[in-house]
């Protein structure tokens, strides 16, 4: 098997993915526990305690996996290489995917930052197909736009190979 | 058709003009089309009125009815006279309208371009490169093919389901000249970009002399296993095809058939016999059967204890008609779905032409595809589970969302089939006829490891499992013993019901399998229907391994490779390959020329 790709990630992008998983979760969290709230006094009459807690519980479970545990598994897998010939990526929290695309393949490349990632000084590199994109996610906005600039100008003179 | 229907008055009278520009069948200076703009054939102007009285009939027929009821009951204010103006005035009116879009629609073959212009109020001027038109495909309906004209449909890359441009009512000759030219120009201009390319064509094009190419047709004979003068299909299809209708001109496409296949009477019928729609017919007729047996079979014992003689009898008679009903509604609905299958492939016709690969079928609508080798994402052989039980698969090819657009049915969605029915045991020589490119594909394909027997069963039986337990559970909740089932039998029960998933598992980890050599990937997966793709190495627009904890734990891994067909691309995969098995095909994936040196800067 050939060796993992060298690539890492920024390391803040653990901190842009919990700010994320923070508004997420948190926000499922609140639902959860409003629906239960609802339910109780719907059915029961009144809010019943047990069923509070456990919906305290289950957002405190949801809260703690996604945003301690996960985004930090998710940093340790995260690995691409760009080499001449392809894009390399390997990742997964559960399922650990590897993905190739070779660079003839590639149309076109962009550098994207949503808010959180925007605050935190980094971008996004996606790549796109004729068969749909992928994201390297997390990079630092230099890195971004220089790794942006090399998947570009390798994919413009990458040849085909027979 | 409804079009046969229709008032007299819809034909408003074309009143041919006399100012169209010549049609261009006569010989041209540079090629087979004339320069300069040309308009579309003067029948566009019937079969536009035709088309928006169709789609306006209901206004029209709120408008006819008082008139045949008589002037008696028209509400007060309204005269036959003014009802019998605003006909005359919107058939008019439609016909007027069919004229002036008729006068403005205009196409043009420029040096590298198509120009295509056209609109009344909005007006559009398409400039199409001949460099990006992909496929030029047309269709006819029963009347264009009356009158011999057909609908082009432009369409170019960029994957949107939308035609780039439609020229209607283009004479048969006319559109069969433009594909040829086009596709001519642009092989030319391919040339001088990428020599290999057309090395490439010429390898596998082998035009052998402008006859020797049609001469190939004998050996269809060999594919069929019959005699094709005598079969029926054939002859119609060929029959169809002489009949170019009115206006259609002589045959335009001189470019030599390398090969060429007709579907034959049996394989039409079979295919209609077993078509998708037939095994849904086959179930609900035995569900049906049974239901009324069980009905009359549980009842009997009250029934019968009621009255004996006459009523056992009248029962008898009662479960005759309602199985002949069942049986005869079985074999409308069977019929219909021949005639359909019958209709729609009736006069199927594959054909191998340079470096391009053309279907023609319908009976009564004509429809005419074709597709670049190029542009071929993968071939598949397809075994639903009734063909599959006697022996035969369809072949399509995955292609770039072409076909799509207008006909949006499951079978856009399947590609362009280029054979709806063959033995199973000769589809792969039929693909070696037709693509040569994909004759040298693998065909003994490698199993899936042994350990991946367990993780099939458990994927095929898991959420029935759950289901059953939840079942279970919940029923134990209300009711020790719910259906008066004792409770050691419980396991037995489930052992039964789980039967089919764990048949499904098992039958899903025997097919599957893989192979690949250099340039072609092989992958196969199905339980009772079975599915191969073949993919070109040069298709593949990314790919992927990965590995779920279960598949790790295992040693197994799962692979997969997305093309660019369809709209937005489209994953082939198979699952639970060995581990190592997975990894290597992702390196097989892996681009392999060296680049050059300098590029690195």
């Amino acid at each position: 098997m050939r060796p993992l790709p060298a690539g890492r990630l920024s390391k803040r992008v653990v901190t842009a993915w919990r700010i994320s998983a923070v508004i997420s979760t948190g926000v499922l969290a609140v639902m959860l526990v409003a629906a239960t709230l609802a339910a109780s006094s719907i059915f029961l009459g009144r809010i019943n305690a047990g069923w509070l807690l456990a919906a305290l519980g289950v957002s405190a479970l949801l809260l703690a996996l996604n945003v301690l545990v996960a985004p930090a598994v998710r940093y340790a897998r995260w690995r691409f290489e760009v080499t001449e010939t392809e894009i390399d990526i390997f990742k997964g929290l559960i399922v650990h995917t590897r993905i190739l695309v070779p660079l003839v393949r590639v149309q076109h490349v962009d550098t994207t930052q949503g808010p959180v990632m925007r605050a935190l000084g980094l971008a996004s590199v996606t790549v796109a197909t004729a068969a749909g994109a992928h994201e390297i996610p997390g990079l630092s906005l230099e890195e971004a736009d220089s790794l942006r600039d090399r998947i570009a100008s390798l994919a413009r003179i990458a040849q085909e190979d027979v | 058709m409804s079009e046969s229907g229709p008032l007299p008055e819809a034909t408003t009278p074309p009143g041919p003009p006399s100012d169209t520009p010549a049609t261009p069948s006569e010989s041209a200076p540079h090629g087979r089309i004339a320069p300069g703009p040309h308009h579309v054939h003067a029948s566009y102007v019937v079969v536009k009125s035709l088309r928006t009285l169709k789609e306006m009939w209901v206004a029209l027929l709120a408008l006819a009815i008082p008139a045949v009821r008589g002037a008696s009951e028209l509400p007060p204010g309204v005269s036959l006279v003014g009802l019998g103006a605003l006909f005359c005035l919107a058939v008019l009116g439609i016909g007027g309208y069919a004229f002036a879009s008729y006068r403005r629609f205009e196409w043009e073959l420029t040096e590298g371009e198509l120009h295509v212009r056209q609109g009344i109020v909005v007006r559009k001027h398409a400039h199409i490169p001949f460099s990006r038109i992909h496929s030029l495909d047309y269709r006819a309906t029963i009347v264009d093919r009356a009158l011999g004209i057909v609908t082009l449909r432009v369409e170019t890359a960029g994957g949107s389901t939308k035609a780039e441009a439609e020229i209607p009512a283009l004479t048969l000759s006319e559109a069969e000249a433009l594909r040829a030219e086009v596709f001519a120009r642009k092989q030319g201009a391919s040339a001088g970009v990428s020599p290999s390319r057309a090395d490439a064509l010429d390898a596998t094009g082998a035009p052998s002399g402008s006859d020797g190419g049609t001469a190939g047709l004998g050996g269809t004979g060999s594919l069929g296993g019959g005699t094709p003068a005598a079969d029926l299909s054939r002859e119609l299809g060929r029959i169809s095809e002489s009949a170019r209708g009115v206006f259609s001109g002589t045959s335009a496409d001189d470019t030599p058939i390398e090969f060429e296949y007709r579907l034959t009477t049996r394989e039409l019928l079979i295919a209609g016999l077993t078509n998708s729609k037939s095994l849904l017919l086959v179930l609900a007729a035995i569900g049906g059967l049974s239901q009324i047996l069980g009905y009359f079979g549980a009842d009997d014992s009250i029934l019968f204890d009621l009255a004996e003689g006459a009523a056992r009898q009248l029962v008898a008679l009662g479960v005759l008609v309602a199985v002949a009903v069942v049986i005869v509604a079985l074999l409308l609905a069977w019929t219909i779905s021949i005639v359909a299958t019958a209709i729609s492939y009736g006069g199927f016709v594959v054909r191998r032409r340079q470096g391009r690969v053309e279907v023609e079928r319908g009976l009564l609508e004509h429809r005419f595809a074709g597709v670049a080798i190029d542009r071929i994402q993968s071939v598949k052989i397809t075994q639903g589970v009734l063909r599959r039980a006697l022996g035969y698969s369809t072949i399509s090819l995955s292609i770039v969302s072409s076909l799509s657009g207008a006909d949006k049915s499951g079978e856009a969605q399947q590609g362009l089939i280029v054979h709806p029915l063959i033995k199973s045991s000769r589809a792969r020589a039929f693909i070696a006829e037709l693509l040569p490119e994909f004759a040298e594909a693998p065909r003994d394909l490698a199993p899936l490891p042994r350990r991946a027997l367990r993780r099939s069963f458990f994927r095929h039986t898991f959420w029935l499992a759950l289901a059953l337990a939840a079942i279970a559970t919940s029923f134990d909740l209300l009711a020790a013993s719910p259906l008066g089932v004792p409770m050691w039998l419980a396991p037995l029960i489930a052992a039964v019901l789980l039967a089919p998933g764990i048949l499904g598992g098992y039958l899903a980890w025997k097919n599957a399998g893989a192979a690949h050599d250099d340039t072609m990937l092989v992958l196969r997966h199905g339980a009772l229907s079975l599915e191969t793709q073949i993919v070109p190495r040069r298709k593949i627009q990314w790919a992927r391994a990965s590995s779920s904890p279960f598949q790790r734990r295992a040693g197994l891994g799962s692979f997969s490779a997305s093309t660019a067909a369809g709209v937005g691309g489209q994953a082939v995969g198979i699952g639970d390959l060995g581990a190592e098995a997975a990894a290597e095909l992702l390196e097989w994936a892996r681009p392999k020329t060296v680049q050059r040196a300098a590029i690195a800067e």
